[in-house]
């Protein structure tokens, strides 16, 4: 079950962060206010602040980080993947609501939804996905500040989405 | 006539997505969504999200079938296009 | 499986106490919230299970922003 477990927060953790940086762009702009605020503070700490950009704008609208878990389950509530669709236009209204275009979240759980029904070919449950998610933001939001704000930092600039 | 009918059982939500895209392009919405950061609602990105967010409510409800997702589809397009920069805030 | 989730909930409320600076709480606050929609998406195997989940999440999430927009206006004020 352990393995299990971090294969998919493995595959959760690429998937949220390439649609966040890719079609989101969330390390180029904070989208809301409170995104900027979230982001000084961590430069202030130390970190990096388009890492940080990113890190706020998970906290202030529902991205693809918060697509990955709803889909996942919903996909475990509804016990097929129709939970997904649902999941989908449940995280495009409340990203209007929090003023976000939703873009990233939408994309972030459709691709879930796809990615748990191919896996679930293989012995896959959407519960190791609930867990994996879980141990995939925590190590992003919740171990170290510092390093993971640099992480992001280097991935978006990697991809090419931010310059310098 | 009904016989081709059978043929499209199961389909209900491949027809309810295609349907409320082709009606989006139909009554004027624009293809594609202008940039990342856009709110003007487009044919292609949330026009088929909603539809079948809405096909699967009305299946935990009362059930779907091919009717139903006709009207569904065709009805969707026309209350984004009419209602849904009222109903959510827009920031430019 | 629920009794991970439930420890790394933990383990970010405590974090979330333990910090010192105010604005760097909500990401600890954040990743708690996606625990416990976490546990609550894993404690019951039904669609209005999944149905709780997503308003928790959602509006939580709208209460973050807010939070996190009032800091931002307080320190203009100042």
């Amino acid at each position: 079950m352990i393995e299990k477990i971090v294969v998919a927060a493995v595959v959760c953790w690429i998937n949220f962060v390439m649609v966040d940086v890719l079609i989101g762009g969330l390390p180029e702009v904070p989208g809301v206010r409170g995104a900027k605020h979230i982001a000084h503070a961590i430069r202030n700490y130390g970190g990096n602040l388009n890492g940080g950009y990113m890190m706020g704008n998970i906290v202030c609208s529902p991205d693809a980080s918060a697509g990955t878990l709803l889909a996942s389950s919903c996909y475990y509530a509804f016990g097929s993947w129709e939970g997904g669709l649902l999941a989908a236009t449940v995280v495009y209204f409340g990203n209007r609501i929090c003023a976000d275009p939703g873009y990233a979240g939408t994309t972030g759980t459709l691709t879930t939804t796809a990615l748990i029904f191919i896996f679930s070919h293989f012995g896959f449950s959407p519960a190791n996905f609930v867990a994996g998610m879980v141990l995939a933001i925590v190590t992003i939001q919740g171990l170290h500040h510092k390093y993971s704000s640099k992480i992001l930092g280097s991935l978006a600039r990697k991809m090419g989405t931010i310059e310098g | 006539m009904m016989v081709w009918m059978e043929y499209l059982i199961g389909a209900e939500y491949l027809i309810g997505a295609v349907l409320s895209v082709v009606v989006g392009g139909l009554i004027g919405m624009r293809g594609f969504p202008e940039s990342k950061r856009s709110f003007q609602p487009s044919a292609l990105f949330p026009t088929p999200v909603i539809c079948l967010g809405a096909l699967v409510m009305i299946k935990m409800i009362v059930g779907i079938n091919i009717y139903i997702s006709v009207v569904v589809g065709v009805l969707t397009p026309l209350l984004i296009k009419s209602h849904l920069n009222k109903l959510c805030p827009v920031v430019e | 499986m629920i009794k991970i989730v439930g420890a790394l909930a933990v383990y970010t409320a405590i974090m979330a106490i333990l910090t010192k600076d105010k604005p760097r709480r909500l990401p600890y606050l954040n990743a708690m919230n996606f625990c416990i929609t976490g546990v609550i998406a894993l404690s019951i195997q039904h669609p209005l299970g999944g149905l709780v989940a997503l308003t928790y999440f959602i509006l939580s999430t709208l209460e973050s922003n807010a939070v996190a927009s009032t800091m931002d206006r307080l320190m203009e004020v100042k």
